[in-house]
C-alpha cells in the first residue's frame, strides 16, 4: 500500500474471487506496509523464496510432539491456574484472561523465559497492548502516528528486557550442543528464537520482527474467538435453550469454534497485489500492480456459498461442499495461517480438540456468562474485537 | 518402507509438499497428490519435512511392513 491508506482501496467481498485469489500465483502479500515496524519482513509478510525458506524453518515449531508438548505442558496448566483464580472471584473480564492465557502460550513458542508468575505475565501483557494496537494500526481509529510511537516503544522494551536475555541463553545452548554433540543437543529447545538464531539470523530486528508477530497472533486472534464464540453462543441460546447441554461436548464446540471463525473475522481484509494481468474466474480483468483488499469477513458471510442465512451464526450449519467450516477465516494458498493446527487442533488424530475448544470447554463448565451489570466495549479499531468482555463465573468450590 | 498418503478433503494445494519433494509429490487440480504410494527409507526425512511443512495436515506417512 506504500502511500494509499488500506480504506481507499477497491474491496472484494465475493467468497469465489477472495478465494482465488488469496490462492493464485499470480497475486503477492501486500498487507501490512504501515505496520513495516513491528511485523516487516516476517513470515507474515514476506514472499516467494524468501517466504518459503521461512516457512520451513518455522514449520519445526509444527512438530506434533512441539505442539502436544506446548498443550500439556503450558496451556493446560495455564487455563487450570487463571480459571481457578477467576472462579475465585466470581468475574473476570474475557478479553485480558484470554490474553493472559494465550499469552503463556506464545511466550513457550517464541522462547521467552521465565514468565511464571502474574507479574511476569502481567509485565509482558504491558508490552502485548501497545504492540497489538501498533501491528494492526491500519485500522485503527486512533491518531495512527501515536499509536506506532507508543508501539515502537513497547517493542524496544520488550526485546531490551525479555528477547536479549532468552536470545543470548539459546546462543550459548546452540554453541553448547555443537560442541557436545547429540546428548547436548536434546537440551536446545524448539521455538521460535532457538530456531532463528540456529539458523543464523544476524539481522536482531528481524528476530524482534518475527517475535512481535508471534506474540500478537497468538494473542490477538485467539482471545478474540474466545470472546466472540461466548459473545455468539449467549445469543445462540436465548433462541435454543436445548443446546446447553451441549456446551461441555467437544464436538459441539468445535462447531461453535468454526462457525464464530466464520461469522466473526477479526480482520477487515487482506491485501493482495497482482504481479501480472489476469482474469478470473467471475470475468474481473487485472492489471499487473492492482491492489485489492480482500474482505474475508464479507466473503464468509457470502450468501452464494454459505446460503440464505450466511449472516447468522448456527453451529448445526452444513458446509458446503469443498469448503472448510470456518470459510477463508484462516485465509488460504501459500500464507494460510501457521498456527492453524494448534488453533484446531488437527495436528492429531486421537483428541482432535484444539486449544481454543479446551478452554471454551472449561469456561461453559464454570458457567461463564455476560456480566449483565458491565456491558462489553468495543476496541478503537475497525477489527472485530471487544477492548472488554466483562462475564461472571461459577465458584469453582463444587466444581472440579 | 513407508506409505504416503494424502487427504484431498483437507489439502488445499499449496504446493509446499511438491516444492520441498519433488519426487514425491506432484499438484494436480490444485490438490497434491503422491506420486508412489509406497517409498523407500532413504526418502523418509524429506517425507518428514513435507508433512510437517503442510499447513492443513493433509499428508500422512506411515511405516508398512515389507
Amino acid at each position: 500500500m506504500d502511500q494509499v491508506a488500506v480504506t481507499e482501496l477497491l474491496v472484494l467481498s465475493s467468497y469465489p474471487e477472495v478465494k482465488e485469489i488469496l490462492t493464485s500465483d499470480a497475486f503477492q502479500q501486500a498487507s501490512k506496509a504501515e505496520s513495516h515496524d513491528f511485523v516487516g519482513a516476517t513470515v507474515l509478510t514476506m514472499d516467494g523464496n524468501e517466504h518459503f525458506a521461512r516457512r520451513r524453518l518455522l514449520s519445526h515449531l509444527m512438530r506434533r510432539a512441539t505442539l502436544e508438548r506446548f498443550e500439556r505442558d503450558v496451556l493446560d496448566p495455564t487455563i487450570d491456574r487463571c480459571l481457578a483464580a477467576a472462579r475465585a472471584q466470581g468475574a473476570v473480564d474475557l478479553v485480558r484472561l484470554g490474553r493472559t492465557i494465550f499469552l503463556q502460550l506464545a511466550a513457550a513458542t517464541i522462547g521467552l523465559d521465565g514468565i511464571t508468575t502474574q507479574e511476569d505475565t502481567d509485565n509482558l501483557a504491558g508490552y502485548l497492548y501497545p504492540l497489538i494496537e501498533g501491528t494492526t494500526v491500519e485500522w485503527s481509529t486512533r491518531d495512527h502516528a501515536e499509536v506506532i510511537a507508543e508501539g515502537i516503544v513497547a517493542k524496544e522494551a520488550y526485546r531490551d528486557t525479555l528477547l536479549r536475555p532468552a536470545m543470548e541463553r539459546r546462543r550459548a545452548l546452540v554453541r553448547q550442543a555443537i560442541e557436545d554433540g547429540d546428548e547436548a543437543a536434546e537440551a536446545v529447545p524448539v521455538d521460535l528464537l532457538t530456531l532463528m538464531l540456529g539458523h543464523a539470523e544476524q539481522d536482531e530486528d528481524a528476530v524482534v520482527r518475527e517475535a512481535v508477530l508471534f506474540l500478537v497472533a497468538s494473542t490477538l486472534n485467539n482471545a478474540g474467538t474466545i470472546t466472540h464464540a461466548v459473545d455468539e453462543v449467549h445469543r445462540w441460546l436465548a433462541d435454543h435453550p436445548q443446546d446447553r447441554g451441549l456446551l461441555t461436548e467437544d464436538g459441539f464446540l468445535e462447531q461453535v469454534v468454526h462457525e464464530t471463525l466464520r461469522v466473526r473475522q477479526i480482520t477487515p481484509a487482506l491485501i493482495r497485489r497482482a504481479t501480472r494481468r489476469i482474469v478470473l474466474g467471475s470475468g474481473r480483468e487485472v492489471q499487473a500492480g492492482e491492489t485489492f483488499a480482500l474482505n474475508v469477513g464479507s466473503a464468509n458471510h457470502d450468501p452464494t456459498v454459505w446460503g440464505a442465512d450466511a449472516d447468522r451464526f448456527n453451529p448445526h450449519r452444513s458446509v458446503p461442499a469443498g469448503e472448510k467450516p470456518y470459510g477463508l477465516a484462516f485465509g488460504t494458498g501459500v500464507h494460510v495461517c501457521l498456527g492453524r493446527p494448534l488453533v484446531l487442533g488437527t495436528y492429531t488424530d486421537a483428541s482432535g480438540a484444539g486449544m481454543v475448544v479446551r478452554l471454551l470447554r472449561r469456561l461453559f463448565e464454570a458457567g461463564v456468562r455476560p456480566d449483565p451489570a458491565r456491558p462489553a466495549t468495543r476496541a478503537s479499531s475497525r477489527q472485530d474485537r471487544f477492548e472488554t468482555y466483562p462475564v461472571l463465573l461459577d465458584s469453582g468450590e463444587s466444581g472440579q | 518402507m513407508l506409505d504416503v498418503r494424502v487427504d484431498p478433503q483437507r489439502c488445499e494445494g499449496t504446493g509446499f509438499c511438491a516444492r520441498v519433494a519433488p519426487h514425491l509429490f506432484a499438484l494436480q487440480d490444485g490438490v497434491a497428490v503422491p506420486r508412489e504410494e509406497v517409498v523407500g527409507e532413504e526418502d523418509a526425512e524429506v517425507l518428514a519435512e513435507a508433512e510437517r511443512l503442510c499447513p492443513t495436515q493433509a499428508i500422512r506417512a506411515r511405516r508398512v511392513d515389507e
